[in-house]
């Protein structure tokens, strides 16, 4: 795996190529003029020279956060429908933990066949790891939904200490609740998740040991704002809208924005059952293209208020625009007076490579589950990974929508990673990395 | 005497629980003429409604029978017919149905469905119940219930009718009235009649004969008095009847003086 | 003769009453009081949540910021995004398919054990011991088992429904006064014309008393599944207003979802007095 070097253009990835057929549909509305041709003529219609795409349907499920942007934009705009996937249904689910059913599951029990997922979560599936009966779920990583965004929030009753990307106030503070006798608690939203991840790195890299001085638990996003309220929680990991939601109920701020422990990290991932990819390559491809488009679409400067304001539907996620749109476009009130205006590390959707599924990455995902115990230390992380992530589908889609080559990352790997600590993760050596971490499972 | 035509021969029953057995009655023997209205009369626990229950067929003697008609009888039936103390009307039912179920039941294969419906209704009228077919029990008097529990045995056309303490429930005036109803019925239909009672009253007014039951445990029929006097009986001129009181006599001096309860009044 | 069918009437009223008079009466009567009651409660919260900085926004904003949802039930923007209707519908569906089977199967064993010492001493601490399984703790069970999400929803109801039908069933079977059974016996009715003529109808009241229970727990166990599973639903409406922090639209739903408790309540009530002819509470 070599380096890919980074291309600083962050803006201008307008929409591509205007095919005469594409601009005449445009006008039409995609999806409505697709549902005027009878089927067989459907599929045959939206690319001149593709097949037919085996199957239109497909469900795929998303959690009501604003890094799903792209799934609720594909909709939207009749993204799916236009390369020829008629009948998709993205669908909210309860849980992270319902994803994980409804994956396991499979459209065919009504469940779902697809989903805006927790990057680690893909693998925990794959190796076996969460699924009820202890059987692997064969799971295929097409590409990353988004990097950056997600925040680590504390309650007002921290806020003299300012905590930031530096906690030692934290943790001379959580110490003396502790002697006083006082339950702490950090909250995210699932075992070995992004949002887990985040904030176990963060107190560690701190000198706070998450299992020992702190009780790390799982806690619906909701339930967080709640408990922060009444003083339950004293700090939590999540994205958003819930970190500024916290902000502008008083409650809390945020003591940073991810973006800050490591620079362009990965989060979500857009992942589908490995029977669907497997039996449907063609419709799996139309998916992907799909939703690459629409990260296109989010990134654009101009286009972030009407993503907000999709956002705000009720069917998305719900919350006001206001609430959404000013960390989209990178403005980060972090509710102690400091406000930051563009600020490099806004969500990022398809610019920076934000969309490429980066297989460095995903070892990094499977290192620091393995660091805290959700995947056994023995796994074969290589193996996994070749099975799960499919660049290669990636690749394929960025071409057939016209992503000029030079924007299309070579390799596999972003090479070393480095976070706000210092430490340097090296993909070639996991082990290495691993082992220079002192606080661990 | 020609053959009985209800005849309960040496009938015995124990009750055993919890390994503890205790006797109710020993060796009761009685013979019943057709058209014969018996009643059964005894101290509270002697076991009078044992045997009636026994001739009922609700309860299997531990030894002995019961002959009908010159045939054994076990287990109940309708040729048995029971009115309860309790009325046991269904409360979901009304007067109408109530009997109905009886006659639906009883004569499904023989009488026609019009037929069935006349013989309810025949029943009903019987016991002037007719004006009240579509009540529900809950809606009628004690005595009413009582004369649609009369009538719900009689429209089964019984062999024997059995009648536990019937009138039990019900306030003096009630009770008299429907004395007076049983014995006009029992001059038309002729039943052959068995009564529980602890009234001496009603048993000398209505019966042929009184059995006289001693105490229990192991009781048995202690003596057996012969009420002769013609019908129909009116109450008001029996109050002066020395005869009448003579019977009253006898049946007051068997249960008070020779077998008075032990453990007097409860 | 001395036996009346009614108590006399009061002599003081003595006007003839039509229907539409005595309905009118009781309709007054029995409908005035909750309304003052209730107007009296939205008056006192009113006032109470007005000011500024209030936990819960007050009536007059929850109707606000629920306008569209209160006036178009039965809209739909795709997804989970449909009208109030749609989403009660949607819940009632399933209390509907997964009640039915708890009724039928609550009945039969409620019979069962009523009926049978011996099937009692084996099923009754077994039935002791699941019914205090929360209904919400058999979910993951339910999706591992049936693997298939819509009827492992209507296994949520039916394993919460079921245990009081059972147990009314029972005791309603068991308390059949002793004079029926020999009325029956008397009568020599077979097996089937028992159960059919005396037994259902003997034990109607209390079926229908662990029915009512039943409906009310059914309705509650589809809110907090719908909480878990998600799609349309009154449940999962009110899971997605929360995360969203939207109060107003949890509060309506509340309301809705008790009068939909209540008319149910009532629905079985009525169905129970019109099967057991008026024997049922």
């Amino acid at each position: 795996m070599d380096d890919n070097s980074r291309n600083d253009d962050q803006a201008g990835r307008g929409l591509p190529r205007r095919s005469f057929l594409k601009q005449s549909l445009g006008v039409l509305g995609a999806g409505a003029a697709l549902t005027l041709l009878p089927p067989g003529l459907r599929s045959a219609a939206w690319a001149a020279g593709s097949d037919a795409v085996e199957t239109p349907k497909a469900k795929l499920g998303f959690i009501a956060l604003t890094d799903a942007a792209p799934l609720f934009v594909a909709d939207e705009l009749g993204l799916f429908a236009k390369y020829g996937m008629t009948e998709v249904e993205v669908l909210k689910q309860s849980s992270w933990g319902t994803t994980r059913d409804n994956l396991v599951l499979g459209s065919a029990a009504n469940g779902i066949d697809g989903a805006h997922i927790l990057t680690p979560m893909v693998y925990q599936l794959a190796a076996g790891k969460i699924t009820s009966n202890g059987q692997p779920l064969p799971m295929a990583l097409l590409a990353r939904l988004n990097v950056d965004g997600q925040g680590i929030s504390l309650s007002n009753d921290y806020k003299e200490q300012k905590i930031g990307l530096d906690a030692s106030g934290f943790k001379t503070a959580l110490a003396a609740r502790q002697a006083a006798g006082k339950k702490t608690s950090a909250a995210m939203t699932f075992p070995g998740g992004t949002h887990d991840l985040w904030i176990r790195y963060w107190m560690a890299a701190n000198g706070i040991d998450p299992n020992k001085d702190i009780t790390t638990m799982v806690v619906p996003p909701a339930q967080m704002v709640a408990n922060m309220k009444v003083g339950n929680m004293d700090t939590f990991c999540v994205g958003e809208p819930w970190n500024a939601q916290l902000i502008k109920q008083n409650i809390g701020y945020s003591a940073l924005t991810t973006g800050e422990l490591w620079a362009n990290h990965p989060e979500k991932a857009l992942a589908l059952r490995g029977d669907y990819v497997q039996a449907n390559p063609k419709a799996t491809l139309a998916l992907l293209k799909a939703v690459l488009e629409a990260q296109q679409f989010c990134d654009v400067a101009a286009n972030k208020a009407k993503v907000a304001e999709i956002c705000a539907k009720r069917r998305w996620i719900g919350a006001p625009a206001d609430d959404v749109v000013g960390r989209l476009q990178g403005t980060f009130d972090y509710g102690t007076g400091r406000v930051v205006q563009n600020s490099p590390h806004l969500m990022k959707f398809w610019n920076e490579h934000a969309s490429f599924p980066y297989q460095s990455h995903d070892l990094w995902f499977i290192t620091e589950n393995q660091r805290w115990g959700y995947l056994p230390g023995d796994l074969d992380a290589q193996g996994l990974i070749a099975q799960v992530n499919r660049s290669d589908l990636w690749r394929a889609a960025a071409t057939a929508i016209g992503v000029p080559a030079g924007d299309i990352p070579t390799g596999d790997s972003r090479g070393k990673e480095t976070f706000f600590d210092g430490k340097v993760f090296d993909p070639a050596d996991p082990k290495a990395y691993l082992a220079s971490l002192t606080l661990k499972v | 005497m020609a053959q009985p035509y209800l005849s309960i021969e040496h009938i015995d029953k124990s009750f055993t629980r919890n390994g503890l057995t205790s006797t109710v009655l020993r060796d009761v023997n009685l013979k019943i003429e057709r058209g014969e209205y018996i009643s059964i009369i005894g101290h509270s626990g002697c076991g009078k409604s044992t045997v009636l229950n026994i001739v009922a067929g609700l309860i299997e003697p531990t030894s002995g029978s019961i002959l009908l008609e010159n045939r054994e009888v076990r287990g109940p039936g309708p040729e048995r017919s029971l009115v309860f103390q309790n009325h046991s009307l269904l409360p979901w039912l009304t007067v109408y149905e109530n009997v109905a179920l009886a006659v639906d039941k009883v004569f499904k294969g023989t009488k026609s469905k019009a037929e069935r419906h006349a013989w309810t209704l025949h029943n009903l009228e019987m016991v002037n119940m007719g004006h009240a077919l579509h009540k529900r029990p809950s809606e009628i008097s004690g005595g009413m219930k009582q004369r649609v529990g009369i009538a719900r045995a009689l429209a089964m056309e019984p062999k024997v009718l059995l009648l536990d303490e019937p009138f039990g429930a019900l306030d003096a005036l009630t009770r008299a009235h429907l004395q007076d109803e049983v014995m006009r019925i029992q001059s038309e239909l002729r039943n052959t009649v068995m009564m529980i009672t602890h009234d001496v009253d009603e048993a000398v007014l209505l019966s042929d004969r009184i059995v006289m039951m001693t105490n229990g445990p192991a009781a048995t029929i202690g003596e057996i008095l012969t009420i002769d006097l013609p019908r129909p009986r009116d109450r008001i001129t029996l109050v002066d009847d020395p005869r009448y009181n003579g019977y009253r006599h006898a049946v007051l001096s068997f249960l008070y003086e020779k077998h008075s309860h032990p453990g007097a009044v409860a | 003769m001395n036996a009346h069918t009614r108590p006399p009437k009061a002599l003081a009223t003595f006007r003839p009453q039509t229907r539409l008079r005595r309905l009118g009466q009781q309709v007054l009567r029995n409908g005035l009081p909750p309304l003052v009651v209730g107007a009296l409660l939205l008056i006192i919260w009113q006032l109470l949540c007005s000011r500024p900085g209030a936990a819960l926004p007050p009536p007059s904003q929850v109707v606000n910021d629920t306008w569209e949802l209160i006036t178009q039930p039965f809209y739909d923007n795709g997804g989970n995004d449909v009208g109030m209707a749609w989403q009660l519908l949607a819940s009632l569906e399933r209390v509907a398919y997964g009640y039915l089977m708890a009724a039928v199967a609550g009945i039969a064993l409620g019979v069962l054990v009523g009926q049978s010492a011996w099937a009692m001493r084996g099923l009754d601490p077994l039935f002791q011991v699941l019914r205090t399984v929360p209904p919400l703790a058999w979910l993951p069970l339910s999706l591992a088992g049936f693997k298939d999400s819509h009827p492992s929803a209507l296994f949520v109801i039916f394993i919460t429904a079921i245990w009081p039908i059972i147990i009314n069933t029972s005791v309603g079977i068991r308390n059949i006064p002793e004079d029926y059974r020999n009325v029956a016996r008397v009568l020599r009715l077979n097996g089937w014309e028992y159960f059919q003529k005396i037994m259902l109808p003997a034990a109607a009241p209390y079926i229908f008393s662990g029915l009512r229970i039943g409906v009310g727990l059914s309705w509650l166990a589809i809110i907090a599944a719908e909480m878990l599973i998600g799609g349309v639903g009154i449940g999962f409406f009110i899971w997605d207003a929360w995360n969203a922090s939207r109060i107003s639209d949890i509060i309506l739903a509340l309301v809705y979802v008790g009068v939909i408790g209540f008319l149910l309540d009532r629905l079985v009530a009525f169905i129970g007095r019109l099967v057991t002819r008026g024997t049922a509470n």
